[in-house]
């Protein structure tokens, strides 16, 4: 599958950074390693894939990927935010969920500047797509 | 701003640049983006941000502290008095169910859970006694209420306020920044509930562009000017699941117990409430052309962009000279269509 990377890698620390809340949720241990989990296909086939890595039992590394039915690399990603999450429960899945909005967002403001629109409208945005990927990743991982 | 400098020359302006603020967070379930000019925008902001996340732990069903969680398992023999921004969407959640006969109906919650949470989850469908099973409770007459702020759900009846709460929430945003004095703001919740606060700081229209269905990059088939109103869009992408071949949308018809199947890619309302325009458009979207545009005939508090199967666009009388079509090259059509002097 030819793969054409162009999701940007976040940390968690820089993510927790950003998120502006760095405590208050609970200690998880898990196992090292890289860990692959899918998001359902949307309308037209495509999917997110979450790659976590694992290292001495802390996330190290949570990448975001869409893929095209084809196997193609979909030029979207979500989410740019930086905001609250209030379900502490899933509070480091539910931060690698709304990282992973991240450049969807930018691309929403780049469209917008090139359609010289000030917003743009349609059906809701859900970020279950990329809390259900998340979830696949760290299901296997937990100790 | 621009003001006259009576110290120097009659002719000078001097021009200050507005003061501008901006933020995009998480809630909802969604994205939200907010933008708010002027003197007092930094304020103007975080009381949008504030009422946005308290309205998300109020109304969210999913929330185990939220009165909407608490009203549905109240059980049904005592009334729950709920917070007054509670009882204010709910009654408009009502006042909207009965002038759509039940079309947009917030008791559907049982058959959200079947399809949007469980099926998408599982990727299982559900099969025909559940569907029955959910669709005995899914009825708007099944909430009642005493008038004063009190509540009790009657056969099961689980309340989702899905399809009203982010334009409620638009509603309330844009009266907090008018008693702030921030009078040119752009909300966005989702990118499917917009309100425009008064007009640019130039004194001109907000320009929405509406979005492409099916296209890899974000494209618009047409814009829409607006000033001081709310435009909200339903459409049967972004949530959805494939199951055999066939593509299962979140836009569910109470009649049928399955995502609607109308003829319709999406539906925008723009009315001077944000309630309204997102209950009205997913209505509209279940309803169908024809009947949508019966609705529209009879209610006339709104106008719409349709946008069917196979994308034609529609647009009533009023609103045409507020949009402008962008489509042509995306395969989009905007017939002049002789449905408006029937």
């Amino acid at each position: 599958m030819k793969r054409n990377l162009i999701s940007m890698i976040f940390t968690l620390a820089f993510t927790l950074q950003l998120m502006g809340c760095n405590n208050s949720y609970r200690d998880v241990t898990y196992k090292d390693g890289v860990y692959i989990g899918k998001s359902s296909e949307d309308d037209l086939g495509a999917y997110g894939e979450v790659r976590i890595t694992i290292e001495e039992g802390s996330i190290a590394e949570c990448e975001y990927v869409t893929w095209q039915k084809d196997g193609s690399i979909k030029d979207e990603n979500y989410g740019k935010v930086n905001g609250e999450i209030s379900n502490q429960d899933y509070y480091d899945k539910a931060q690698l969920a709304v990282k992973a909005m991240t450049q969807y967002a930018e691309k929403l403001v780049e469209a917008q500047s090139l359609k010289g629109v000030d917003a743009i409208s349609g059906a809701t945005i859900s970020y279950s797509q990329f809390v259900e990927a998340v979830n696949n990743a760290l299901d296997q991982v937990q100790e | 701003m621009h003001f006259f400098d009576e110290g120097k020359e009659s002719t000078m302006t001097v021009t200050i640049a507005e003061e501008k603020a901006e933020k995009i967070f998480c809630a909802m379930g969604t994205l939200m983006s907010f933008t708010v000019y002027g003197a007092y925008a930094q304020e103007a902001l975080k009381a949008a941000e504030a009422i946005t996340v308290k309205l998300d732990n109020l109304l969210a069903r999913t929330k185990p502290d939220g009165e909407i969680t608490r009203l549905n398992h109240s059980g049904g023999k005592d009334w729950t008095k709920v917070q007054e921004d509670t009882d204010s969407v709910l009654r408009e959640a009502l006042r909207y169910a009965e002038k759509t006969q039940g079309v947009y109906d917030p008791s559907i919650g049982a058959l959200v859970d079947l399809w949007n949470v469980k099926a998408r989850r599982e990727k299982n469908l559900p099969d025909l006694k559940e569907i029955r099973c959910a669709l005995a409770s899914c009825d708007y007459r099944n909430i009642e209420t005493n008038h004063a702020g009190g509540y009790r759900i009657q056969h099961g009846a689980s309340i989702d306020l899905g399809g009203i709460g982010k334009g409620y929430a638009a509603d309330r945003i844009c009266a907090l920044c008018r008693e702030r004095d921030a009078l040119s703001a752009l909300f966005s919740l989702g990118t499917s509930s917009i309100a425009a606060l008064g007009s640019k700081p130039d004194g001109s229209a907000w320009k929405i562009g509406l979005r492409a269905v099916g296209t890899d990059n974000i494209e618009c088939f047409g814009v829409v000017h607006l000033k001081d109103q709310f435009l909200s869009t339903s459409g049967d992408y972004e949530q959805g699941f494939v199951k055999n071949g066939h593509r299962y949308h979140h836009i569910l018809d109470k009649r049928s117990g399955y995502p609607a199947e109308s003829g319709l890619r999406s539906v925008t309302v723009i009315a001077n409430s944000g309630a309204m325009s997102e209950a009205y458009s997913t209505a509209l979207f279940v309803m169908g052309l024809d009947k949508a545009l019966d609705f529209h005939q009879r209610e006339g508090e709104f106008e719409m962009i349709v946008v069917t199967s196979d994308s034609h666009v529609i647009c009533t009388p009023k609103l045409q000279e507020m949009f402008e079509f962008t489509g042509e090259t995306l395969g989009y059509e905007y017939p002049q269509y002789e449905l408006f002097r029937r």
